[in-house]
């Protein structure tokens, strides 16, 4: 039995406005499917979940500024211990059968094999969070979830409004705090002991 | 990194179910299409280009394609049988300008016209016919603007079916600009001149 959906009028595009219409030539929500989301060519932070797509906010500029400065130092890491390796979103990571996030950082302890397909899982995983998203807080708690499903082993939550740097460890298919960081400490991570982030330095990154 | 865009207030925002209003943010702005943009697009709708500018057209109704029908199956009996050439039906994109594209109703294509390679848009046409919509901005366009475009592109014959004003008209090419040939109405013939004997019972063709 066909279902018959209701017809949804366009916003209407004008001269210099996005072409809404174009939403027309594809699936709507929650009719998506992996292999649409991932043929998707765009540099736009896009998530998906069960056939929605949801769109991230723009980061900030100060969002962008600590994420550079922690992405430097892990990478210098990376490239000093010669294992691993690190990438910054976009970058699609699946996380359940119909689950992809896009984590502001990433970390493989092996390199991937195949660098042509979206990776399942990751070793380790950071979020960074500005002031004044409360969107993206929320995302923190179902994404706290989710990583951990995910069996991501160490899972950093970088918080520019509270100042603090939180690295949470998986143990029995949860995460628990291993360490809550100040400015003035130095956040070190478990999965790779040889590595830390002066908390002071990163926000106040510029 | 550009300054923080603040969302508008007026930005669509989809919901389960709806469309996916935020994938417009791929893509260029009105305005800034570029034809080659714009023939990427693989989609089955109605779509026309002109300037930058993407138009979508409405969907049609199966009055609109009923009398579509009853055109095209007459001129395409008409065309095959004195072997001219090639009769279409939307959406075939035709190029009328340098940065427009069309999707005719119904359109005749000489032979000569007929580009070698089958999946180029074809450079004009001989004859089109346009069945109007009934919105307003359908029929500016229809009566306006693709008689503005079909003129330049040299199309010799435009045909106009306007059930609203229960009218068919024929425009012939002179020069750059098109004179009216003929407005008929209902209980009339409407004659082509480009195609000797190419004729049509308005009243016919109005309640297909």
């Amino acid at each position: 039995m066909r279902t018959v959906r209701k017809a949804i009028e366009a916003p209407r595009s004008k001269r210099g406005t996005p072409v809404w219409e174009l939403a027309r030539l594809f699936p709507a929500q929650g009719y998506w499917t992996e292999e649409d989301y991932l043929e998707l060519e765009t540099n736009l932070l896009i998530e998906y979940t069960d056939g929605v797509l949801e769109f991230l906010e723009r980061p900030s500029p100060q969002h962008q500024l600590i994420l550079q400065y922690i992405q430097m130092r892990l990478l210098n890491f990376v490239l000093k211990s010669r294992r691993g390796s690190v990438m910054a979103a976009p970058l699609p990571i699946r996380v359940a059968s119909t689950t992809y996030r896009e984590p502001d950082l990433v970390y493989f302890t092996k390199k991937l094999a195949d660098l042509s397909k979206a990776p399942t899982g990751a070793d380790l995983v950071m979020e960074v969070v500005s002031p004044g998203s409360a969107s993206r807080r929320r995302d923190l708690i179902k994404k706290r979830r989710e990583y951990a499903e995910a069996g991501i082993a160490e899972y950093w939550i970088v918080d520019a409004e509270n100042f603090a740097v939180t690295v949470l460890v998986l143990k029995d298919g949860k995460y628990e705090v291993a360490g809550k960081y100040k400015p003035g400490q130095t956040a070190v991570s478990r999965l790779l002991p040889e590595f830390g982030i002066n908390v002071t330095e990163a926000f106040s990154a510029d | 990194m550009s300054a923080v865009e603040i969302q508008p207030v007026d930005e669509p925002r989809s919901r389960l179910g709806t469309p996916v209003w935020e994938i417009a943010r791929l893509y260029p702005t009105q305005g800034h299409w570029s034809e080659e943009s714009y023939l990427a697009l693989h989609t089955n709708q109605l779509v026309e280009f002109t300037h930058g500018v993407l138009e979508f057209l409405e969907m049609p109704t199966r009055k609109h394609q009923l009398m579509v029908a009853h055109l095209y199956q007459r001129l395409l009996v008409y065309i095959t049988q004195r072997q001219l050439g090639e009769v279409h039906f939307a959406p075939l994109r035709i190029r009328v300008a340098s940065e427009t594209i069309r999707e005719p109703d119904v359109v005749f294509l000489a032979n000569h016209r007929l580009p070698e390679d089958k999946t180029v848009p074809p450079e004009g046409a001989d004859l089109a016919m346009e069945v109007v919509s009934p919105s307003a901005e359908s029929r500016q366009r229809d009566l306006v603007d693709k008689r503005h475009d079909y003129a330049e592109a040299g199309i010799a014959e435009y045909w106009i079916i306007d059930s609203e004003a229960s009218t068919v008209t024929v425009l012939g090419l002179q020069g750059s600009a098109y004179i009216e040939l003929g407005s008929y109405g209902p209980g009339q013939l409407a004659v082509s001149k480009l195609l000797p004997g190419l004729e049509f019972d308005v009243t016919e063709v109005l309640s297909a």
